[in-house]
């Protein structure tokens, strides 16, 4: 008798587990990239992180800064907001590569990363950033030191372009585009430590760079998307993820769950009884 | 059992409280008597659009001003505006139970999604105008995102669009904005999805301007290509339109999709205060 009701609770539990949606396949799906937001705290001098935005929320929980390390992943999206002050942060992800690192309008930012999918630097962010980088743009009046590999740097202006850049490693591909998509200069190549661009002009030798393309410049160059060429930076933008769009769902609710779990329970007690 | 038949009931009565706080909430934000200027004309729209082709309707970005012979009238939902400044529009479906404030939040798009009109946590959350949609100036389409919930709330029955009868007798759509009452007639109803950011398809999510011919082609071609029925409704460059857009399971990451193009425009409102 109590091997059949043992054996009806597990013909339950089965039948449970046959409805739930989505329970009779396995799946494995990659995490999506979270989007964490540091912001610049005036009040306190400080800066925080917030989680699942990409702008300071007033109504998200903030933690220090410093903590974003134990909580990011490879391919999560960083949006580092500040103001135009030597506000100083120092974030250290050296532990992950992200899949986007957005420095929008914060100075004397400086991130060490495992490497870096997509970077924008907005106009007025004075930024240092570790890590090999695919993609690089860097807007107007921005100011970033690479002191990695970056594979391709675009250069973004409003009438002319007005960045100031150095890269320690080496750059496979820089293109300099004003608003109108008009291309001021594309060059190609540059040596280890020799990309130099002050106010927007190549500072480098030209024994230093190539003004065509090899075999090996134009490999993972080209420029993410269109939206590349807009004025503001997108972040979370990653290959493999979702557009990102209101989930307007709703979720299985739970207390059919439950009365399906009861209704089981019921009639294998009825089972019992009448055996 | 017993056990689960307890928080089974006591969910479920969570949830209906949840539902009736909703509903309550948007009763008392309706006005007693909507203006019916507009709402008149509606009733009198023809079949088709043809008979509004001559319209000028050159895509002006700005509010609209008050044609000479409208005078404007106070704005039936001013309360509702001034309640909440988070709110853009109020959203009714004649003749259905959609008929609610839609919000719209530009620094968290989906602060709303799982709040109240009041701004408390709720599963039914609210109609959501999409950040990349303005109402000034306003862009070509807007793009209204909501729950598809179980109880028919929200976009709950918005998924009857898909019989074709059902559209047959609600044809029309009213946004009741700050500035004016703006009618919108359907004209296309389809299934779609939410792509990957690296698919090379059309997502009618990412309309929002059309400053060209092409631009609006692409828009207008697609959705009529999609659309699972014949509404006759045609459109031409420089129209606008209403999207409405819910979850459905038919794919992972699934929507339902009811585009609406804007033909006359009902009431102006004096300015709420």
């Amino acid at each position: 008798m109590k091997k059949f009701q043992k054996f009806v609770s597990l013909l339950s539990a089965a039948a449970l587990l046959a409805m739930l949606p989505g329970s009779n396949t396995l799946t494995a799906s990659a995490a999506e990239p979270t989007t964490f937001c540091v912001s610049y705290d005036e009040g306190d001098d400080a800066w925080y992180y917030q989680r699942d935005t990409s702008e300071y929320n007033p109504n998200i929980e903030v933690k220090e800064a410093f903590q974003l390390k134990d909580v990011i992943k490879d391919g999560d999206i960083v949006v580092v907001v500040g103001i135009s002050d030597d506000t100083g942060l120092d974030l250290d992800l050296s532990n992950v590569r992200l899949s986007n690192l957005t420095i929008a309008q914060a100075a004397t930012v400086v991130v060490r990363t495992k490497g870096v999918d997509e970077c924008y630097v907005t106009t007025d962010s004075v930024a240092a950033i570790t890590g090999d980088v695919s993609r690089a743009y860097v807007y107007n009046e921005g100011s970033v030191t690479f002191n990695s590999n970056v594979s391709y740097l675009e250069i973004i202006g409003t009438n002319d372009v007005h960045a100031n850049i150095y890269v320690h490693g080496t750059v496979s591909h820089v293109k300099a585009v004003d608003e109108a998509s008009i291309v001021c200069y594309e060059y190609y190549d540059f040596a280890k430590g020799k990309l130099e661009i002050s106010d927007g002009s190549v500072q480098t030798d030209e024994a230093y760079y190539s003004k065509t393309p090899s075999a090996s410049s134009t490999q993972n160059t080209a420029p993410a998307t269109q939206d590349s060429q807009s004025s503001a930076p997108a972040p979370g933008n990653t290959s493999g993820a979702y557009d990102s769009v209101p989930k307007t769902g709703e979720a299985f609710p739970a207390y059919l769950v439950l009365i399906a779990i009861a209704a089981v329970c019921l009639a294998g007690r009825s089972v019992c009884k009448r055996a | 059992m017993v056990c689960c038949l307890v928080c089974a009931i006591f969910l479920m009565a969570r949830r209906y409280l949840e539902y009736r706080h909703t509903q309550d909430l948007v009763e008392s934000l309706r006005p007693s008597a909507v203006t019916d200027e507009g709402s008149a004309a509606m009733a009198d729209m023809p079949e088709s659009s043809s008979a509004l082709a001559g319209e000028d309707v050159s895509g002006t970005e700005a509010a609209p001003a008050a044609e000479p012979d409208k005078v404007p009238v106070p704005n039936p939902y001013a309360d509702s505006f001034l309640a909440n400044e988070d709110m853009a529009a109020w959203l009714t479906i004649p003749g259905t139970n959609i008929d609610y404030p839609v919000m719209w939040t530009p620094r968290d798009e989906n602060y709303y999604l799982y709040r109240g009109f009041d701004g408390k946590d709720n599963k039914n959350g609210c109609l959501i105008l999409d950040t990349d949609s303005s109402l000034d100036p306003l862009t070509t389409n807007l793009i209204i995102h909501g729950h598809n919930m179980r109880s028919g709330a929200m976009f709950g029955n918005l998924t009857d669009y898909e019989n074709e009868d059902f559209y047959r007798e609600h044809k029309t759509i009213t946004l009741y904005t700050k500035e004016c009452q703006r009618n919108y007639e359907v004209i296309a109803v389809f299934r779609s999805q939410v792509y990957k950011k690296t698919d090379q398809v059309f997502k009618f999510y990412k309309f929002f301007q059309a400053d060209t011919q092409e631009e609006f082609d692409d828009f207008y071609q697609n959705i009529k290509a999609l659309s699972q029925y014949d509404t006759g409704v045609t459109a031409e460059f420089g129209d606008r339109f209403l999207t409405l857009s819910t979850c459905v399971y038919h794919v992972e990451q699934g929507r339902f999709v009811v585009v609406a193009k804007e033909v006359e425009e009902g009431d102006y409102y004096q300015p709420v205060e």
